[in-house]
């Protein structure tokens, strides 16, 4: 019986202060800020070669 | 000259007089070391100790510059006087497992200092929201209990809130930005506090009138004094923060500009620029290196500097409080923590488009916790070149029949020592000389006083180094392994710590001590004077620890809050002492509904011990009698705000 009255006075209170204590409901975005440098992907596959281009003017 | 300009020609003066003093302070403690090493032919353990000493004497002569510079002027407030701002305002105090009745009597006096300093000088009001991060579970039912008696007893209704966070990513970090994420756009002012933080009602006024009076200045910065410390070692630190820091601050500021620090209490920030500046991303990776930002206060400033707003410490403002370690275990627990911390801003070094003084306020952390390892290095290699150097060469010239005495160069090493010894002195002796002359040692209990308080300091400080250097290294070296030290709770008892605690705390820094003790005395007895003023204390250190930790009751370390205690101080040991009352009879918990309006104590008291809770916190048996109607409710404090 105890318990229980001990439970029911710990919800109430729980109740309570959720009502009473609650902060205002006024979101503000904070965005994540950039930190580390750049990394370079190790992973991304080389650029194909690039091919000699012709010499404008040059016939062969 | 335009404006501004003059100012940041004032900054760029004071650093580079102070890389200016540090550089040749360092040039000749390298120069003379070298010509002690050459007496008997350089050498790489030569070299190595050489480069030792340059770093270690340019870190100490880097402090020293910033305590002489400290000394050319004195703290000043701005020349205009700001207005009472208009903003909106709110005093952000996170908790974590903190013992909320003397948290929240903290609160209800800074409350009660805020409504008076209003009512004397006018500014809008100004709210606290409770930031609970606690994960036990019985504090955190206690926080309850305590959160509607300081409503019931400071009626202040939907100007203090509560909240618990189910999760404490983050940590404090994320604790304050769950805040701001969901109620920062109801404020333009958030003044953010420590549990253990007190601030005079006019000051947290008057940061917020500058803050208004400025549209660029990001965070405002208090420097907080130390306040109730009891032990040898608290009373130390609470004179130390009172006498010396306020010169060194203001050296500090001299040099910092627009980029200035952020200690992470005792600070206001403008919402806006905080949160659209200081969203932190968890680095990748695991802790100690990777994972949330341990030392957020450091990277935020950085941050808010980057953005273009200017990060300001007001060394002049009084009426800033915070309580610090009372031993030296729960500092050392509290610097591995912070080292972790620092250690891990080396991540951030490179990080794009920072300031270039922020990237040295990184460098400058990470050096106040490797230093340390450097003077090791030096004293583990000294002990190495003399056992392995070659005996001395009388005779070096083929067939000269006379002896040729290396040339002794012990001079050289002593002017060294003392120069070095003389670095640390040097500017503590000047603060108290310069208390002396401008009356500021009257507070501190006199000239003579605060001289004697500032020898004692002294010789303190160089019997602790040796244990301060063990735990230093110890932190460091944990971190470079990969281990994580955690978010223990700070201790905030009476400080004494029992023979046996401090033997089990201390006795492997007296292992060491020993076993280098020994090893100096078989292998390099010359070293054994040199060594001893650092081998004694490592022998000494659950001595330290223990004797340290004792109440102190004698005269030195005065202190100005020892003949008048702050008035928020005070006032915060009435707001206890009354809770203390409440919480023996057992009567906390006011009646439920009634936290709209102030109780009266007294009529409170008459019948408590009915309804209240008991010594255990755990609410009275007879509390569930008082019924709380929910059509009575007072309105959820949403609905005040937009």
């Amino acid at each position: 019986m105890m318990l229980k009255q001990h439970l029911t006075v710990l919800a109430e209170i729980d109740t309570l202060v959720g009502d009473l204590g609650a902060l205002p409901d006024a979101p503000l975005a904070m965005p994540r800020q950039r930190l580390e440098p750049a990394l370079i992907d190790r992973r991304a596959p080389a650029l194909p070669p690039v091919a000699p281009q012709a010499t404008p003017g040059a016939e062969t | 000259m335009p404006p501004g300009l003059g100012a940041a020609l004032a900054v760029a003066r004071a650093r580079v007089a102070a890389l200016a003093i540090s550089v040749t302070a360092a040039a000749v403690a390298f120069q003379l070391f070298m010509k002690f090493g050459a007496a008997d032919g350089l050498d790489n353990l030569d070299l190595t100790r050489a480069g030792l000493i340059l770093i270690s004497t340019w870190w100490l002569a880097w402090g020293a510059a910033q305590g002489l510079m400290g000394l050319t002027t004195r703290a000043a407030p701005p020349r205009v006087k700001a207005p009472p701002h208009q903003g909106r305002a709110i005093v952000l105090v996170p908790v974590y497992n903190e013992d909320p009745m003397v948290t929240f009597a903290r609160i209800a006096a800074m409350e009660a200092s805020l409504q008076a300093a209003r009512a004397a000088r006018g500014g809008a009001e100004v709210h606290f929201a409770i930031l609970s991060d606690t994960r036990n579970t019985e504090i955190a039912a206690l926080e309850q209990i305590w959160f509607l008696r300081l409503l019931a007893e400071t009626g202040a209704r939907g100007r203090i809130f509560y909240r618990r966070r189910t999760d404490n990513t983050g940590k404090k970090a994320g604790n304050i930005e769950e805040f701001i994420t969901r109620s920062g756009a109801a404020y333009d002012y958030a003044v953010i506090l420590d549990a253990d933080s007190l601030m005079e009602g006019e000051t947290i006024l008057e940061m917020l009138a500058r803050m208004e009076a400025e549209p660029r200045l990001g965070l405002l910065q208090t420097l907080p004094k130390v306040v109730r410390a009891q032990t040898l070692f608290g009373r130390a630190m609470q004179f130390s923060a009172a006498f010396y820091s306020p010169v060194f601050a203001r050296g500090l500021a001299m040099m910092q500009g627009r980029s200035g620090p952020f200690w992470g209490h005792n600070a206001a920030v403008r919402v806006r620029a905080f949160a659209e500046s200081c969203g932190l991303p968890a680095l990748a990776g695991k802790p100690p290196f990777g994972g949330h930002i341990l030392s957020h206060d450091y990277v935020e400033a950085a941050l808010l500097a980057r953005a273009g707003w200017t990060v300001r410490l007001d060394d002049d403002l009084e009426g800033s409080f915070e309580e610090g370690p009372e031993n030296i275990v729960d500092h050392a627990k509290r610097d591995r923590r912070w080292c972790q911390g620092n250690l891990q801003h080396a991540r951030l070094l490179a990080a794009p488009r920072l300031k270039l003084w922020s990237r040295f306020v990184f460098v400058q952390g990470i050096f106040a916790y490797v230093a340390p390892l450097f003077w090791l290095g030096f004293i583990l290699v000294s002990i190495v070149a003399t056992v392995t150097a070659p005996p001395p060469d009388y005779f070096p010239t083929p067939y000269w029949p006379f002896p040729v005495f290396p040339a002794d160069e012990t001079s050289k090493a002593i002017g060294l020592f003392i120069g070095i010894i003389g670095l640390l002195i040097l500017p503590k002796a000047l603060i108290a000389f310069d208390a002396a002359a401008s009356g500021r040692a009257a507070g501190f209990g006199g000239g003579l006083r605060a001289a004697l308080s500032t020898l004692s300091e002294l010789v303190l400080s160089s019997i602790t180094a040796p244990v301060f250097l063990m735990y230093q290294t110890r932190a460091v070296l944990q971190v470079l392994m990969g281990r994580d030290g955690g978010w223990p709770t700070n201790n905030r008892g009476d400080g004494t710590l029992s023979l046996r605690t401090a033997l089990v705390a201390g006795r492997w820094i007296s292992a060491w001590g020993l076993a280098g003790g020994a090893a100096t005395w078989i292998w390099a007895p010359g070293l054994v004077p040199w060594l001893s003023p650092v081998v004694v204390p490592m022998v000494l250190a659950p001595l330290i620890l223990w004797a340290t930790a004792r109440p102190w009751r004698g005269r030195l370390f005065t202190t100005p809050f020892d003949r008048r205690a702050p008035a928020i101080v005070a006032a915060h040991d009435a707001v206890l002492t009354r809770w203390e009352g409440l919480a023996a009879q057992g009567a906390v918990l006011p009646p439920l509904g009634t936290q709209t309006a102030a109780v009266p104590v007294q009529q409170e008291d008459a019948d408590a011990p009915a309804r209240g809770i008991s010594d255990t916190g755990a609410p009275g048996p007879e509390a569930s009698q008082n019924r709380h109607d929910p059509a009575d409710a007072p309105r959820p404090a949403e609905e005040t705000h937009g």
